[in-house]
């Protein structure tokens, strides 16, 4: 049977929730750069460039070792691998920066804002990290949201919350004591994936049910794609999937 | 007998093509997708010869980790190389065909589909995870670079299904 295709509309109109589920928003660029990406230049760079970014802490790749023998000791031993990135805080912890040498990401940990105060820092922050050297080509572009919906008990219905849930076996009454559901989907007619994972997070105060949905795309050349444009696009597919995966029940929870 | 464990072969890979996040959330699902790869991954009849090619890969890697390892002046596996070379196996789906290890004088690391002379795949894994690939089918030639993010390529996949054919 052909697949139906898609119509992305980015200017559809989605409901503003006041307690919005997102416990994350994320952005990631895999890119590379053929400038040199030292550890002194970043660094000194994004002192001066991000001071609403007070904590600042260099990445290293590091190997461990250990050897073991008989009649001896184990010993083991750390090497210095080199400069792999930096990561950056916010005052408020609530915004995270990563600068590594092929991969920009930033996260909007929760209370989610809104999408023009995410996207517009995403893109801000990714403009800071290719003045340290031109990204002509993207590996990879994704876009992922992070929902967790706080159940009062540890024993409730998935199908409560949520459209699509594991179904029981008829003839066999067991009961389902946890999940972890992984889907990865194509968008018919546009470069997109989307891995979409349902799960259940114990807590002390019941459950938490986690929807995450990561929407993502292949490689492109920057001049030839406008990473906004695409952003906008993800962020429809994202919105589709979540709106179209709750029940009422569920987004009665969120407004 | 010295054992030496380099604790980079149980690093941690990106099990699926995923978005990296910071939250507790995201270290869950991540802790979870892993969890559940490695009980799969653990058994004998899947996982088992997966595990092979990873103590063989450890075993090559480590032969080759000093320059000059040829004594013809070949330069060393990198730990980035390996890095990007264990991250590939552990992205090969289940139930695809294991591949041979090997290293290659510029320090990057192999990996061989060998069916028969006319049907192999080999694929180089450099330093910066590119993925260097070049394929006989029969009469078909195939090559290329493709760039390893944490997922095995569907081009791959799809060039062994046609190599087991």
């Amino acid at each position: 049977m052909p697949l139906q295709s898609i119509k992305i509309d980015v200017e559809e109109k989605f409901p503003l929730l006041a307690r919005a589920p997102i416990t994350e928003a994320v952005v990631g660029i895999n890119s590379r750069t053929n400038a040199l990406f030292g550890e002194a230049t970043v660094m000194a760079g994004l002192k001066s460039k991000l001071p609403e970014y007070p904590k600042q802490e260099a990445r290293k790749n590091k190997q461990a070792t250990i050897l073991i023998g008989p009649d001896e000791q184990p010993t083991s031993t750390v090497k210095d691998l080199g400069f792999a990135g930096v990561q950056v805080t916010s005052e408020d912890g609530k915004h995270i920066a990563l600068f590594g040498k092929d991969l920009f990401a930033f996260s909007r940990l929760q209370p989610y804002e809104s999408w023009e105060i995410f996207q517009s820092e995403a893109m801000r922050l990714w403009q800071v990290y290719c003045s340290f050297g031109t990204r002509t080509e993207v590996q990879r572009l994704g876009l992922r949201f992070i929902n967790q919906i706080h159940v009062p008990s540890s024993r409730f219905e998935v199908g409560d919350y949520l459209v699509t849930v594991p179904k029981d076996l008829p003839d066999l009454p067991l009961s389902s004591v946890g999940f972890f559901h992984h889907d990865t989907l194509s968008v018919p007619g546009y470069p997109y994936n989307v891995n979409v994972i349902r799960t259940v997070q114990p807590s002390t105060t019941g459950a938490i049910l986690i929807f995450d949905i990561d929407v993502f795309r292949g490689p492109f050349s920057l001049p030839d794609l406008d990473l906004e444009i695409s952003l906008a696009e993800m962020r429809w597919l994202k919105n589709k999937l979540f709106f179209g995966s709750i029940t009422d029940k569920a987004l009665s929870l969120f407004q | 007998m010295i054992c030496e464990l380099a604790l980079s072969t149980a690093m941690t890979c990106g099990r699926w093509n995923s978005t990296r996040g910071e939250s507790e959330a995201a270290i869950y699902i991540a802790e979870q997708a892993r969890k559940r790869w490695e009980e799969v991954k653990q058994t004998h009849s899947v996982g088992g010869s997966v595990a092979s090619a990873v103590e063989e890969l450890f075993d090559v890697a480590s032969s080759a980790a000093e320059p000059n390892w040829n004594g013809y002046g070949a330069a060393a596996v990198s730990h980035d190389t390996y890095r990007h070379a264990y991250c590939f196996l552990d992205s090969l789906p289940l139930g695809l065909p294991v591949p041979s290890v090997g290293v290659e004088a510029d320090g990057q690391l192999t990996f061989e589909w060998y069916r028969n002379p006319s049907r192999t795949l080999s694929v180089s894994v450099s330093a910066d995870g590119d993925l260097h690939y070049a394929a006989l089918i029969g009469l078909k030639k195939e090559y290329g670079t493709e760039i390893f993010i944490g997922d095995f390529p569907d081009r791959f996949v799809n060039l062994l299904r046609d190599l087991c054919a």
